[in-house]
């Protein structure tokens, strides 16, 4: 479960003499476990910041997050940023819009990248990989590289990548951006199943109203703070 | 458009652009400066000569311009001529005059001329009587003890203890009291000088019947060749008739390779900085990749972007090239002022002249900032030209990002076939150009061949359980282009470094080597006033064979012998010449005894410069001028030897007097009886009769000074290596932040995995470790090579010695430690741009 509790989010300090309105404040959520929603709110409405405050790549300005009971620190120090970057490693998995493969490992290294770091053993990585291959539709994609994989592929992996270590939550940011409306709808169902296969908690991040359907249920983003929100 | 460009260039990276024009400054103005430095002490020094030879057309030249050059009976020959309008005699002699105040004490060159021929070549030798005795004498230039000084010489006896008017000077043993009469009015001439008539002169130096040289001045309209070609048969061998412009190429000759070799090290340092601006504009290329995309797509062609690429490259080039210039006119100014035009080399040793530089030399050494600029901005640009738009402008393409494009392996294959084929081909007139390409093109060859390189030496990394090592290892092997990038800068300055490494040492150990054989006496012992004429006396000689405690003093005889005018004079050794002498000498080869003996000629033992300039070759029988007469002898050997560039005959004492009747002694070699106590023998020498007028020292107070001699000439060259591999760290530092920022989305991505700044870190410095270790690795052997034709082509055919390798393994092993650990903390310091919370963000720049 992914409880915020009276989250804000400023840049600079608020006693700041220059006007200093926070991004968002006093945000109260909770996710339960295994549920998926759809995060949506205009541009510049603080849903990426929301994300990364929620990762531990930015520090909020006040309040609490816990994941599944586990309080995240929200504050600067490298103790805090090793925290908080474990934290990620472990129980965390990302996809982004540009899918962020590395160019120099293949498909199977890609999707192993967080095992590996997890210290998973060969064989268990092994399996794993070829499991979330499998699941992905790729599976003779193996010894491929980047370059030669289309952007529909490329995601395909990155949802793999992120899921493989089983993390508590996925933070998705706008993952069908860069694809065209088919390859988006198939990549949505894709995430949509292998969130529940894997029965993570889930935040996807969109502007879509098609893209959130898939999600259990839409929140909105604005200066009255986090809303739920209905599609059409 | 160029404009634009060029401020948005210099704004995204005003520090390494900083450091780009900088580095070219810094390798312009060393070659300026040295290029300066040489050529205003050349410059002083023909002018010298020409002042000294006046309207002369040629002159007839034995030796090197010493009183022993040959017999004054030619000057008949030639004054019959009469094709030859003036010929006027000469006798130079360089003295120290005693009791000088201060004790750096400088030398006089005296001249003794025949007043009423050399007056109509050079006004400026008439004297004008000052000293009121003399003033009635209306011939005091023609008494034999009366000399005219100039202001140099009057300045530094400006404060001698001497009674007025009176100059002491030794010549051998000897020491003599001439009055000075007056003073000359030659300010061309800015070395001291005294002038007197010759027969004086000749008297002075035990010299009558001698002469240096003969100034001629022909009638007008006769050919200086076809007089040269009548004349010379007639004259004794040895002698050569030599215009002014050849004695300015000969004394030029002499100094030739020493000055273009270090002109061509100090070189180094630009091309490190041509290096630094490669890496500086590939960063500013990576950077502005989408901006240039951007370009393209509205319609600038490929060309228009390379020109405005390579122009900008151009311009970095130019201000380089400026402010080098500027810096090393002043530098080698203030260096003249400061400490005279001598580099370590001794060849110009007491010349202080003015800095004298020209349009010329400015443009040529802004030309070369310029070119450094081009070269390395030309393979970034043409890139970026290269570049399709769609793809730099497509946000998720990682892998084109920072990407470099390389050349085909036939390139840098090509280039090395070309190295090794140029070695083949012999110097160019004296100077090892082609070596030189072999060596420039043997490093471009590697540097082509860097990536197919670095992708062999990482078959021998092993694999590693560490995600981050494994991370480390995959990026270079499979961004051949971005490591290739990185390396080229470390293995060209550091391939640099250890060639000089290994040649300095190996020069170093073989002088050594060298030394400990040729220095076989205890104690050496010379007149105290150096110089061919300053020779000790036959009794002093005697007196010194019989001190106690000598076991054997070998007497040394010095001439020297004019064998091609072209060139330089050859000096002539005569010693006794025992099987244990010979041993000591480093034999290189020695020709078949008996087939020596069969001849029945004087056997020499020439020189590896005897051999290469004159084919002096063992076994061979060759012909040597002789006190006029050229004599046929036969080579018996080829000797190293370190100290004479253009070559050194070795003759046996008994055989030289035989042929010449000259028993005249320069230098004594004393060896003691074993447990003689040196200091004590030293003491003797000093109260002998002519003690004080003799110059003893310790065999290994020589070797000592020769070695702390050898080690200053070297020190321009340790600074201007220390100087190529600051530059090539700059690079290092410019190519890794190049990388970081072109890999921001990649440590972005890796940190949202859970990645942590420290192991980041420690990718980066993995990263910069192995590339470091990698390119030691080409480094070193690459220097390796380049040492090698150092040492057995460019030394040989600049100054026709050979020297034995010498390996310096710790040494090569401690750089290269250094260099690995600098490479890695270099990536890390560059790379924190990967851990900085930009780096986080950049994997939304796209979203």
């Amino acid at each position: 479960m992914l409880v915020i509790r009276q989250l804000t989010k400023r840049f600079g300090p608020a006693s700041s003499s220059l006007p200093n309105p926070p991004i968002f404040e006093n945000l109260d959520f909770t996710l339960a476990a295994g549920e998926y929603i759809a995060l949506m709110g205009e541009s510049g409405a603080g849903k990426s910041t929301l994300l990364n405050i929620i990762a531990g790549l930015e520090p909020a300005s006040s309040g609490e997050i816990s994941l599944a009971g586990q309080s995240l620190g929200v504050g600067k120090k490298q103790n805090d940023d090793d925290t908080a970057t474990l934290f990620r490693r472990q129980k965390l998995g990302f996809v982004f819009q540009a899918f962020h493969l590395l160019p120099y490992l293949n498909v199977f290294e890609n999707i192993a990248l967080p095992l590996r770091l997890n210290s998973w053993a060969s064989p268990e990585i092994k399996t794993r990989v070829l499991e979330m291959l499998t699941a992905v539709g790729l599976p003779e994609k193996t010894n491929a590289l980047p370059r030669e994989l289309s952007g529909g592929e490329m995601q395909r992996i990155a949802i793999a990548r992120a899921l493989a270590h089983r993390p508590q939550l996925l933070l998705a940011d706008e993952p069908t951006g860069n694809l065209d409306p088919d390859t988006a709808a198939q990549i949505m169902t894709l995430l949509r199943t292998e969130i529940q296969r894997n029965g993570t908690t889930a935040i996807l991040v969109t502007h879509s109203e098609i893209a959130a359907r898939s999600a259990d249920r839409a929140v909105q983003l604005s200066k009255r703070g986090l809303e739920p929100r209905a599609l059409g | 458009m160029l404009t634009r460009f060029f401020i948005a260039s210099i704004r995204a990276n005003l520090g390494r652009t900083t450091m780009s024009v900088a580095g070219i400054a810094l390798g312009v103005a060393l070659g300026s400066a040295v290029h300066v430095i040489n050529q205003s002490a050349i410059s002083e020094m023909q002018q010298a000569t020409r002042t000294l030879s006046g309207d002369a057309d040629l002159a007839l030249r034995g030796g090197r311009a010493s009183i022993s050059g040959f017999d004054e009976g030619v000057l008949e020959t030639l004054r019959g001529d009469e094709r030859i309008a003036v010929a006027s005699p000469v006798v130079e002699m360089n003295l120290v005059p005693e009791d000088q105040a201060g004790n750096n004490k400088q030398s006089i060159k005296f001249i003794g001329i025949d007043i009423f021929q050399a007056a109509r070549l050079q006004p400026g030798f008439v004297g004008e009587v000052s000293d009121t005795n003399s003033r009635a004498d209306r011939f005091a230039t023609l008494q034999p003890s009366q000399v005219f000084l100039n202001r140099a010489a009057q300045a530094l006896l400006s404060g001698s203890s001497m009674p007025p008017n009176t100059l002491t000077v030794q010549t051998g043993t000897e020491r003599k009291t001439l009055h000075i009469a007056g003073k000359i009015e030659l300010p061309q001439f800015k070395e001291p000088l005294a002038v007197m008539d010759i027969a004086g002169a000749q008297m002075l130096f035990n010299q009558v019947g001698n002469l240096s040289r003969i100034d001629l001045r022909l009638q007008p309209g006769v050919n200086i060749e076809t007089l040269r070609r009548d004349l010379l048969p007639s004259l004794p061998p040895g002698l050569n008739l030599i215009t002014p412009q050849q004695t300015d190429e000969q004394s030029a000759a002499v100094s030739r390779a020493y000055r273009i070799n270090l002109t061509v090290l100090s070189l180094v340092a630009l091309f490190t900085g041509g290096f630094l601006v490669f890496s500086t504009q590939s960063l500013s290329v990576v950077r502005r990749r989408t901006q240039f995309a951007l370009y393209r797509t509205l319609g600038v062609t490929r060309r228009e972007l390379m020109r405005a690429l390579v122009t900008e490259g151009a311009l970095l080039g130019a201000i380089g090239g400026v402010l080098g210039t500027l810096l090393g006119l002043t530098i080698a100014t203030f260096a003249l002022k400061k400490f005279g035009a001598d580099l370590g080399s001794g060849f110009f040793a007491g010349v202080a002249p003015e800095a004298e530089w020209h349009a010329g030399i400015i443009l040529f050494f802004v030309s070369l900032g310029i070119a450094a600029g081009l070269v390395g901005a030309w393979l970034p640009a043409r890139q970026a030209a290269a570049e399709a738009p769609a793809r730099a402008l497509k946000a998720n393409d990682e892998a084109g990002s920072g990407d470099v494009q390389l050349p085909p392996v036939w390139v840098g294959l090509s280039l090395l076939i070309l190295s090794a084929a140029l070695l083949v081909v012999p110097a160019i007139d004296g100077i090892p150009w082609t070596a030189y390409a072999s060596i420039a093109s043997m490093l471009f060859g590697v540097i082509a061949l860097a990536p197919k390189l670095c992708a062999a030496a990482l078959l021998f990394v092993p694999p590693s359980s560490s995600i981050i090592r494994q991370l480390a290892a995959r990026h270079i092997e499979k961004s051949p282009g971005p490591a290739a990038a990185a390396i080229t800068g470390i293995v060209a300055s550091f391939s640099l470094m250890i060639a000089m490494l290994i040649m300095v040492v190996s020069f170093r150990a073989s002088l050594e080597d060298w030394l400990t054989g040729v220095l076989k006496a205890d104690i050496y012992v010379r007149s105290a006033r150096p110089g061919e004429a300053n020779a000790i006396n036959a009794r002093t000689g005697a007196a010194l064979q019989a001190l106690a405690g000598v076991q054997w003093a070998d007497i040394l005889r010095y001439r020297s012998i004019a064998l091609d005018g072209e060139r330089p004079p050859v000096t002539l050794i005569a010693r006794p010449l025992r099987e244990d002498v010979l041993t000591s000498l480093t034999m290189l080869r020695r020709a078949d005894a008996s087939e020596v003996a069969r001849t029945g000629l004087p056997v020499i033992w020439v020189t590896e410069a005897m051999v290469d300039l004159y084919g002096f070759e063992a076994g061979h029988v060759v012909t040597v001028p002789m006190e006029g007469v050229a004599r046929k002898l036969v080579v018996g050997g080829v000797w190293r030897d370190f100290a004479r560039s253009y070559g050194a005959i070795t003759i046996d004492r008994s055989a030289y007097i035989a042929m010449t009747g000259d028993t005249r002694i320069n230098d004594m070699a004393i060896s003691l009886k074993p447990g003689v106590n040196r200091a004590d023998v030293l003491d003797s020498i000093r109260t002998m009769p002519d003690g004080d007028r003799l110059e003893s020292i310790d065999a290994s107070e020589i070797r000592k000074m020769s070695l702390s001699a050898f080690d200053r000439s070297f020190a321009v060259t340790y600074v201007l290596e220390i100087a190529a591999i600051f530059v090539g760290l700059a690079g290092i530092s410019a190519t890794f932040s190049a990388q970081a920022w072109s890999r921001r989305r990649e440590f972005g991505m890796l940190r949202h995995l859970g990645v942590t700044r420290r192991e980041i870190q420690k990718l980066l410095s993995i990263e910069g470790a192995l590339l470091g270790t990698i390119g030691a690795m080409i480094g070193l052997a690459l220097g390796f090579a380049i040492a090698l034709v150092l040492i057995f082509v460019v030394n040989r055919q600049s100054f026709h010695w050979s020297m034995e390798l010498h390996i310096p393994w710790l040494a090569l092993v401690i750089l290269s430690v250094t260099l690995v650990a600098l490479t890695a903390l270099s990536a890390v310091i560059s790379g924190r741009f990967a851990v900085s919370r930009q780096a986080v963000m950049a994997v939304k720049e796209d979203a």
